[in-house]
């Protein structure tokens, strides 16, 4: 295992050299020698620019909060509709009989095919965002947590019955543990997919967003906005990724580190 | 240390804590019924240890689910069961958690089911949650069973965290800390490596000969059963039934190995082996 001062150092020089050569096949580097146009492959000094111009302008913060608006309440509504059915299923064993293939059907469904008809149902506004973002949240949360009712080990529950347990008392002891760690183990899944529903939504029709104006963007070739709003995305992206498994390894701090894949 | 004795009021005069009357047990399978006890009669005392030996299926964990009140749909029982004077056969499914609740029965299997959710001490305490409020006391109670099980300095760890003798430790200090009038152990220790099960051995005589708990210890080690027992019942293949009981009066408290070198050790040795051979072919 190389030391991490060492890779890191690697890993720059390599992300330099793409850099550089990009901006030399852009022609950014030697007037005259380009391989590419920059309107089609962007060039890295007008990314920059473009990059720093959009993040200051007001545009950016309504863009911004729109979607960060619709992924955290298309990740809350998906998580908590998800559990409360998938607790429901596991509990009820003729709701899963009679339903689950629907539900393995939709499921099954790409969602962005969703997204044109929640569009029509729920408007340009924040409302189809989150729609889109919950059909693909929910059946993360849904699935996970059925099958973290199903996998509760029955002799967890005998030896917990032996200690004087009753419903409630194996409820709060071993049912809710279970499904916290399997819909909480799902969390981290679910928050990328709540961003891209988001923007998939964005992009079938909305008036703000992230999504819509890289949409826009591209309309106009604006190939350097689109690579800004790339990099912006893709930022977003890790962020709320390493939050969620901040908050993952907080509340399943018992998990031996080998689980945590 | 101090450990807290619980005499049972029992109805009746003797001191017999659970009694077995010609106990038949089937299980209704879609193919037919499976008879998996036949007339099985026991009678255990307060503070007997009785060692249980038998061939695999021959019924010793349908018998100690019974006790454990354990009993589901798919289960025929005829018979008595007799524990502390009341025949829990009878009972409802309420009545019967009651019961349990009140006099206690503390459960150590061969499977880890420690919740890997819980802190060993928050483990430990579980047992006692449902049975009063008064966390003083539950905390007081498990630190006595941490030390007496040697889980000093545990306290905070995960049973992820543990080996598997400290998670057997955890799931022996559990079972005792809400003082329980029956402890029933399904093969504690048949999970564990040979070294850490003869280390085990010698704390669980040590932990016997200072709780003085009524005890079911099923095994399928010859020398493990007579080591802890003070009374040694051998079982029969399926349908089981009792096929022999035998003494032990080696006295506690017991070290493994110096029992071993006893001729009381060696001649029952021979003799459950006698009992037991014609069941294992």
């Amino acid at each position: 295992m190389p030391s991490s001062i060492y890779i890191n150092s690697l890993r720059l020089l390599v992300l330099a050299l793409l850099i550089t050569f990009w901006e030399l096949a852009s022609g950014g580097l030697y007037p005259g020698f380009e391989l590419l146009p920059p309107l089609i492959i962007g060039r890295p000094s007008l990314i920059i620019g473009e990059l720093i111009n959009y993040v200051t302008s007001e545009l950016f913060i309504i863009d911004l909060s729109s979607t960060l608006q619709a992924t955290a309440w298309g990740l809350l509504i998906g998580m908590l509709s998800g559990i409360a059915l998938g607790v429901a299923f596991g509990y009820v064993r003729f709701l899963e009989d009679l339903f689950k293939p629907f539900f393995v059907a939709i499921n099954s469904l790409p969602r962005p095919a969703l997204a044109p008809i929640l569009t029509i149902w729920f408007g340009f506004g924040i409302l189809s965002k989150i729609m889109v973002a919950w059909s693909i949240v929910f059946f993360i949360a849904f699935f996970n947590t059925l099958q973290g009712i199903k996998s509760i080990d029955p002799d967890l529950i005998k030896a917990v019955r032996v200690m004087g347990a009753d419903r409630l008392g194996i409820t709060l002891h071993v049912t809710i543990p279970a499904v916290a760690t399997w819909a909480f183990a799902a969390l981290r899944v679910s928050v990328s997919f709540a961003l891209i529903g988001t923007v998939i939504g964005e992009f079938v029709g909305a008036h703000s967003g992230l999504g819509y104006r890289l949409l826009v963007a591209s309309g106009l070739f604006k190939t350097n906005l689109v690579y800004a709003i790339l990099i912006i995305l893709m930022l977003l992206g890790v962020m709320i990724v390493r939050v969620s498994e901040y908050v993952e390894s907080k509340i399943l701090k018992w998990r031996p580190p080998s689980i945590m894949f | 240390m101090l450990i807290r004795s619980n005499k049972l009021t029992i109805r009746g005069m003797t001191n017999t804590v659970i009694s077995v009357r010609n106990l038949d047990a089937w299980y209704i399978t879609k193919t037919g019924r499976l008879h998996v006890l036949d007339n099985v009669s026991l009678e255990v005392e307060e503070g007997e240890i009785v060692s249980m030996l038998g061939p695999s299926g021959c019924g010793k964990t349908t018998f100690l689910n019974i006790i454990l009140g354990l009993i589901t749909d798919d289960m025929d029982i005829k018979g008595e069961m007799i524990i502390a004077g009341y025949n829990i056969l009878g009972m409802t499914h309420r009545d019967m958690l009651n019961f349990y609740r009140k006099i206690g029965i503390g459960y150590v299997s061969q499977k880890d089911t420690l919740l890997p959710w819980k802190t060993v001490l928050d483990n430990i305490l579980l047992g006692c949650k449902f049975r009063s409020n008064n966390n003083v006391d539950h905390i007081n109670a498990a630190r006595q069973y941490i030390k007496l099980t040697g889980l000093n300095g545990f306290e905070g760890s995960y049973p992820s965290q543990l080996s598997g003798g400290m998670r057997q430790r955890c799931m022996i200090a559990r079972s005792l800390v809400y003082n329980p009038a029956i402890l029933v152990m399904d093969e504690p220790l048949g999970a564990l490596d040979a070294y850490t099960r003869m280390v085990l051995q010698k704390e669980l005589t040590y932990i016997f000969s200072v709780t003085k708990k009524t005890t079911l210890f099923v095994t399928h080690d010859i020398d493990e059963a007579i080591i802890v027992g003070t009374k040694i019942v051998v079982m029969s293949k399926r349908p089981g039934k009792i096929k022999k009981i035998f003494k032990c009066d080696i006295p506690y408290p017991r070290d493994p190995f110096k029992v071993k070198d006893t001729d009381e050790f060696k001649r029952l040795r021979d003799l459950v082996w006698q009992a037991l051979k014609t069941e294992a072919e």
